[in-house]
């Protein structure tokens, strides 16, 4: 296991990484701990526990600026969970070098369906000028504020999304990953959720999904609670980094991060094979 | 004192004469007081779990993944008490059918 001070580090350069592309980090960190000797079954839930960390740091910034919808993520986390506890009792029967493929080409096919768009899909309208942010109740839809303007905007294909709700749900429990990099493009290009809000819902439903899989982990005895917390100390201060900075991105910004940062993912995994 | 913004989710109530302070505008501001104590907390306990010797670094860090836990339930059970207040029964019951797929997981695990 690394020192403390390479954990802290690893830890929160990725869950700045992770917040502000609405990955959750441990897609990030879970091969690099992995390349510094770490056994996977130990590396899964230190991701986890920096996904849960991340959340918690981006959450009080991400709800006053009113980007989180939180009828659409509670939504999305049933299948999202459903699928992590499901994936968790599928991974004991599941090659390591399978599962890597699996996750590799999931991050690759995102970072196309998401580099591939262009423009801003959801533009400010005038006559919502006077909106305040914020989800507006007992719906799936709301408004952020875009620079000047107030982008209206509703959350479509609903029981596709929830379908790529499921699998990423899976793929969390099977590989001790929040599922960001999959529930993003999900909410974005399935259900036309601007990325903004796409990423800052995510972040909120990440951590329900950390959660429920570390509940998993926890009784299979699989956490190393001191190495944890030195993950969690790096994964709050990241978590609040990255969400600073995406507060001064533009859209089209956080699109091509959230590319350029999946395609590295899946190198990353499969050069560890 | 600053004034805190009002989100479309907590609209003020108006009557005849004036608008009266609405007792359930700026809750969402005590969500965000209670996550940013609950970022200091998680924080102190994680750096006493990574740098204290045992039993109370071991001790620290597991208080740190209880509170990991606690934090986005609790506030998942919080909305589906405030939908539920609102009259948005809809999704108070998908709050409510998270907390048990999240419970069915925890027992699930521990069969």
């Amino acid at each position: 296991m690394p020192a403390v001070p390479i954990l802290v580090l690893l830890s929160g350069t990725t869950a700045a990484i992770g917040t502000l592309g609405g990955l959750g980090g441990a897609v990030f960190l879970v091969p690099l701990l992995i390349l510094f000797g770490v056994d996977p079954h130990i590396a899964a839930p230190l991701g986890i526990l920096s996904v849960g960390a991340g959340s918690l740091a981006a959450a009080p910034r991400q709800l006053g600026e009113g980007v989180v919808h939180h009828r659409l993520g509670v939504l999305c986390e049933v299948a999202a969970s459903s699928g992590a506890i499901a994936g968790a009792l599928v991974a004991t029967h599941m090659s390591d070098t399978a599962l890597t493929v699996f996750l590799a080409i999931t991050a690759v096919i995102a970072a196309v369906a998401g580099g591939r768009r262009k423009g801003i899909r959801n533009p400010p309208r005038a006559e919502f000028s006077g909106e305040l942010a914020g989800e507006w109740p007992g719906t799936l839809s709301g408004a952020y504020r875009l620079g000047e303007g107030v982008v209206p905007y509703q959350a479509r294909r609903v029981p596709a999304g929830m379908g790529a709700m499921l699998g990423a749900g899976i793929v969390s429990g099977v590989a001790g990953v929040g599922g960001g990099f999959i529930k993003t493009p999900a909410m974005s290009e399935i259900m036309h959720v601007p990325v903004k809000v796409a990423a800052a819902t995510t972040t909120f439903t990440v951590g329900i999904t950390s959660a429920t899989s570390l509940l998993v982990f926890s009784a299979q005895g699989r956490v190393d609670y001191v190495a944890g917390a030195a993950i969690i100390v790096g994964g709050l201060v990241g978590g609040v980094l990255g969400a600073r900075v995406q507060q001064a991105l533009r859209p089209e910004q956080v699109r091509k991060f959230l590319a350029v940062a999946l395609v590295i993912v899946g190198i990353l995994l499969l050069v560890d094979l | 004192m600053s004034e805190e913004p009002v989100s479309p989710d907590e609209s003020p109530d108006e009557s005849a004469g004036g608008t009266p302070a609405d007792p359930k505008s700026g809750r969402q501001a005590r969500l965000l007081v209670v996550l940013r104590t609950g970022i200091t907390l998680v924080l102190a306990a994680a750096t006493v779990g990574a740098l204290a010797p045992e039993p109370w670094g071991t001790g620290a860090a597991k208080a740190t993944a209880v509170m990991l836990v606690a934090f986005p339930v609790g506030r998942v059970a919080w909305l589906g008490v405030r939908w539920l207040r609102k009259g948005d029964t809809r999704y108070a019951t998908v709050a409510l059918l998270l907390l048990l797929v999240v419970a069915t997981g925890a027992i699930a695990a521990n069969v």
